[in-house]
Parts: C-alpha cells; sequence; structure tokens
C-alpha cells in the first residue's frame, strides 16, 4: 500500500465499503505513515464539524403547512407537471457542448470543401518524373515570370497539365554541362 | 400511520391520501436538503411541493429499487438543478437579501452559529456539483457508492468532486473555525 493508493481509498474505508483484506492494508499504511494518517485524521475532523453544523443549520426548518393543500389542489385540478428538463435539452443547453459540435461540423465542411479543389501546383509538380541525369530533389515555386528561365541553368521547366510554369529546382546534383561547343573549339584549332 | 410499502402501493394506485403520509414522512427531510442545496427557504418549499406532485404522477416509474426517500429526493435533485440552471448569472453573497431570505434559526451558541453560517456561507460558492456531493455526504450521510448511483456517475468522480470540494472550502474557510484541524472538531475544543 503507497500512499496515492491509500488516500484514494480513504473514503471507501471510511465507509467500510472495502473487501476483505483492504482494510487492513490502510490502517497498517496509517500507522506507518504520517502524512496519510494526518490527512486521514482532518477529513474525518471535518466530516465531523460539516455533519453537525450542517444539521444544526437545519434541524429547525420545517414544511410550510399550505404547501400540503397546493400539492393536493395541484393533483386534484389536473395542473401540468413541474418541468424537468430532458436529456437531450440539457446536453444541448450547454454552451461549450454546443460551441464544440460547431467546431467540428465546420472542419468537416471546411475538409470536405477542401478535397473538391483542384490539386496545388506544387503537389502536382512534385509528381513530375525525375531528372533523367541526376538524382533530384526538387522544390517547386509558383513563379510564372518566364523572364527568370535564364534565371540559373540549375533550374528545369516544367510545362504543368493547369498551364501554370513552375521551377523545379535541382538540389541534389548539377546537370552536366553540354560539351560539344568545347570539341568543337578544339577542333577548330 | 402507513408504512414505506403502502405508501408506495398507494401512490401507485393513485391515491392521493399517500402524499399525506410523504409529507409527514419526508416533507421536513426534504425541505432541509432542498434548502442546502438552493440556499434559499422560500425556493426550498417550492421545490418540495414540485417534488411531491412529480413524485405522485410519476409514481409508476418507481421500482423500488431504492429506498422511498431516496427516489424523492432523486426528483428533488433534478429539480435543484434546473433550478441552478434558471439562476445560473445569479452571484451568491454573503447575505443576498433577496435571494436568501430570512435566516432558519439556529443553535444559540453564537460559536456554532457563527461555524455553519461560515459554512453555509462556503458551501453557497461552490459548484452545484460540487455543492450536491457536499451535501449528500455530509448532510445525507450517504456511502461514495450511494452517491454515485444517486446522481449518476462513477464513484471516482464522486471522489474527485468531493476531494476539490473540499479544497476549495478549505480555502473558503477561516482556519480559526477549526473545521479540518487534526486534533478535533470546533465541538470538541470546548469544556
Amino acid at each position: 500500500m503507497n500512499c496515492k493508493r491509500c488516500q484514494k481509498l480513504i473514503h471507501e474505508y471510511r465507509d467500510d465499503a472495502l473487501p476483505s483484506g483492504l482494510p487492513s492494508s490502510i490502517e497498517e499504511h496509517l500507522k506507518a505513515c504520517d502524512d496519510c494518517r494526518k490527512a486521514f485524521a482532518q477529513e474525518r475532523a471535518f466530516s465531523e464539524s460539516a455533519t453537525k453544523l450542517l444539521h444544526e443549520r437545519v434541524h429547525s426548518m420545517s414544511l410550510h403547512p399550505d404547501i400540503l393543500p397546493k400539492v393536493q389542489a395541484a393533483l386534484e385540478s389536473g395542473a401540468p407537471s413541474p418541468r424537468i428538463p430532458s436529456h437531450r435539452r440539457k446536453v444541448f443547453l450547454r454552451p461549450a457542448l454546443a460551441m464544440g459540435v460547431a467546431a467540428v461540423l465546420v472542419t468537416v465542411v471546411f475538409a470536405m470543401l477542401r478535397n473538391h479543389q483542384p490539386p496545388h501546383p506544387i503537389r502536382r509538380a512534385q509528381s513530375v518524373p525525375e531528372h533523367p541525369q541526376s538524382y533530384i530533389m526538387c522544390m517547386a515555386t509558383m513563379y510564372a515570370d518566364e523572364t527568370k528561365t535564364d534565371w540559373i541553368e540549375r533550374r528545369l521547366i516544367v510545362e504543368m497539365k493547369n498551364g501554370v510554369h513552375g521551377y523545379l529546382k535541382i538540389i541534389a546534383t548539377k546537370p552536366p554541362k553540354p560539351t560539344e561547343p568545347k570539341q568543337e573549339k578544339e577542333a577548330e584549332s | 400511520m402507513m408504512d414505506e410499502a403502502d405508501i408506495v402501493a398507494a401512490l401507485k394506485g393513485g391515491d392521493a391520501s399517500a402524499v399525506e403520509e410523504l409529507v409527514c414522512l419526508y416533507g421536513d427531510r426534504l425541505l432541509r436538503s432542498a434548502y442546502l442545496l438552493c440556499g434559499n427557504e422560500a425556493d426550498a418549499q417550492d421545490l418540495v411541493q414540485d417534488t411531491l406532485i412529480l413524485a405522485f404522477r410519476n409514481a409508476r416509474r418507481f421500482r423500488g429499487e431504492s429506498a422511498l426517500y431516496t427516489y424523492l429526493h432523486g426528483i428533488l435533485l433534478n429539480l435543484t438543478r434546473h433550478y441552478h440552471r434558471k439562476r445560473k448569472r445569479m452571484v451568491y453573497t454573503d447575505q443576498p437579501p433577496e435571494l436568501a431570505g430570512p435566516e432558519p434559526s439556529v443553535s444559540r451558541d453564537p460559536d456554532a452559529n457563527a461555524a455553519s453560517s461560515t459554512l453555509m456561507g462556503a458551501i453557497r460558492q461552490l459548484s452545484p456539483a460540487h455543492r450536491e456531493v457536499i451535501i449528500l455526504r455530509y448532510y445525507e450521510g450517504m456511502k461514495i457508492h450511494e452517491i454515485a448511483r444517486h446522481i449518476g456517475v462513477t464513484k471516482g468522480t464522486v471522489k474527485s468532486r468531493l476531494h476539490y470540494a473540499v479544497i476549495h472550502l478549505r480555502q473558503l474557510i477561516p482556519e480559526e473555525l477549526n473545521l479540518f484541524s487534526a486534533n478535533g472538531t470546533y465541538d470538541r475544543r470546548k469544556p
């Protein structure tokens, strides 16, 4: 028996509602543990005080003599019963729960609408086959400015299906430069 | 005087005289519990009146699995919850004149009177869920599993609510009242 378990079972211990064996182990723990013994004594002290004070507070109160005639009159006249709200009504009147349900609905609707939109060009660009001469890790951007096609030679223009130009940046390997002009120069020299 | 079984039979048979027996047997007890739960004697009288009407009209639903008082108290508890929902925006203070009404006469001992007033004031500041378990545990004297079945939650929930309610009360009640002293209650300190 540790302190946590002892304090968890302390109310059932006071109620004599524990299975056999547990009360004795709780008593042993209370003998050995000062903190638990103090907590138990405080709980018992408050219980006794509160019970006594609450009973003293209300012991002189009695039902008003008019109540019985009123009840009998209500029963004889068939007046409608006092309304106790149903469970369903009670649940949906709670603002936090209603807001939670609304948030879930909005999320579901948003997700459904988003699924109906065409795929983002970036995703489409990532699905383009890799560069044939190099091992490509690519990142597409949405620049549609074709004046930048000569920006850097390590970029590859990919024509997208929806007409948007995407640029794939080759990160891993620089594609090999053409060697034909050099060979031509050597041949000329 | 009818016993409990006769009263139940009379209620289920639609005998209006059973209400008189209910009032004799349980009227005051229900009123006191209602007062502790709602904090206002006039409203407590109305709650008990409604409880008796509902108990008579719904007597066929009573299956006899609990004591008759527990059945009545269950109806009272539902009505009290409804009462608190209607008055949710009201804030209890020490002596709200329009809400508390006249204080019931209490012990002649001024110390006990002050202590019970302080305790009641602190209980009024608890949330309805915490107030319920405090009243059921310390006034009605119910065991943990009885409270759990009565209010329809698990035993763990009852213990948790009780734990936090007592912590809250401890913050609200001055230490001078010595309600939490392990050496004894306020009553034991007296010679």
